[in-house]
């Protein structure tokens, strides 16, 4: 029986009309999309039956493992760190066409398309002289389906960073200490004077620009932004 | 009828500019300005005043209020350095040097930093119909200030025609400035 199997495969590996199958007809073949989905996107129809979402294999930056070619197709092959997510590994591709797959998918996620997440104009607010503080401002773009939080902030100017949040409470303006800033699913979130601010303590002597902000979301994305510093007296 | 709305309106435009209605009352008060020296409300009298109450550690609102009251003064021109502008703080970590640097750093404002004991400055507090709770925030930056937000101008006599929220324009401001 196994020399029959054998000998079928090399005809379809051999024969004729048979050339290289591409990295999609791979991925569709090997069944990564009853997870990943059949555009890469994350939603099969096997996503909801893991506890670990499934990666959207057509944004790069959502890759747990490497993210080059060869580093994709080690991931096939060995799975991601153990079962540390749900990837498993499949060493029983061949490497031939776990690279044809893998460069299949390197090719969907390299394609230019709206960042997943984006921070732009950023800037800190020239701080007085008299308090070792600074307020900086920011917008976050969430090109995403999901809500997402920014969950920590730190920076090299600065030995601490808070999230601060203005609520009008009894005619008050307070200021709250938050532990998350929400931004909301395909959506922006934009903190301005009087309103939400970053609040940099225990600045760096002198404080330079530009001022470099580090922002970790809680999906475990990390993004680094610039922020000028601008004198708004 | 087109005539009389002209001329009504012509009556109207050569008639002495409306005095601003008082909208409160304020009785002559004492605290400390930013050199340690007694301040004494009533040495204002005859010029007008802005007035504004905060504290230097206030991360947001208060820079944003003191910025625009500093765009103010730009717009109203040379001639509104006349007019004072006072940062009473409500916390009492601002030591007069403090105010004084703090204050410093808005060239633009002709400003005198005030403070004082407790019992002072919540009676100046209490006149104005402002509001402050100082609240351990859990920051790292020390208690924060929850307090109200408005600049208050005050006329010649030291009493309060108009309010501005933090929402304001400076251009309203300096308007306002330059028509007492």
């Amino acid at each position: 029986m196994r020399p029959l199997i054998a000998f079928t495969l090399l005809i379809v590996a051999c024969g004729p009309g048979s050339e290289v199958k591409s990295g999609r007809d791979l991925y569709l073949a090997y069944g990564c999309a009853a997870c990943h989905g059949v555009n890469a996107d994350g939603l099969g129809p096997g996503a909801g039956l893991s506890h670990i979402k499934p990666r959207d294999l057509t944004k790069l930056d959502a890759y747990r493992g490497a993210r080059s070619v060869e580093g994709i197709a080690s991931t096939i092959a060995f799975g991601v760190a153990e079962g540390r997510t749900g990837m498993p590994g499949y060493p029983d591709i061949p490497q031939r066409e776990r690279i044809a797959i893998a460069e299949y998918l390197h090719a969907l996620a390299a394609k230019p398309g709206p960042a997943r997440l984006r921070i732009r104009d950023a800037w800190v607010r020239t701080p007085n002289p008299a308090v070792d503080l600074a307020a900086a401002f920011l917008t976050i773009e969430n090109n995403t389906s999901a809500p997402i939080a920014l969950v920590a902030v730190s920076s090299r100017g600065a030995k601490i960073v808070e999230m601060h949040e203005t609520k009008t409470v009894d005619g008050m303006m307070s200021m709250q200490r938050v532990e998350r800033i929400i931004v909301p699913a395909q959506g922006t979130t934009t903190l301005a004077p009087g309103g939400s601010h970053l609040m940099l303590i225990e600045l760096a002597q002198p404080l330079l620009p530009p001022v470099e902000l580090t922002l970790r979301f809680d999906d475990d994305t990390v993004l680094t932004t610039s922020a000028e510093i601008r004198d708004a007296r | 009828m087109r005539v009389s709305v002209v001329a009504f309106a012509l009556l109207f435009a050569c008639a002495p500019p409306a005095k601003h209605e008082k909208l409160m009352d304020i009785a002559d008060f004492e605290l400390v300005d930013h050199d340690g020296r007694v301040f004494r409300s009533a040495s204002l009298k005859g010029e007008p005043a802005l007035l504004f109450f905060g504290y230097t550690h206030c991360p947001d609102a208060c820079p944003t209020m003191m910025s625009k009251v500093a765009r103010a003064y730009r717009e109203a021109g040379p001639s509104s350095r006349t007019i004072p502008t006072l940062f009473i703080s409500v916390d009492p970590r601002d030591t007069p040097p403090v105010l004084k640097q703090y204050l410093g750093y808005f060239g633009a404002v002709p400003a005198k930093g005030l403070t004082g004991p407790k019992p002072q400055i919540d009676a100046v507090v209490k006149q104005f119909g402002a509001r402050y709770e100082i609240r351990d925030s859990g920051s790292a930056a020390g208690p924060l200030v929850d307090h109200t937000v408005r600049l208050y101008l005050l006329d010649r006599d030291g009493d309060v025609v108009k309010l501005f929220d933090p929402t304001v324009d400076p251009a309203e401001i300096a308007k306002e400035m330059k028509s007492l």
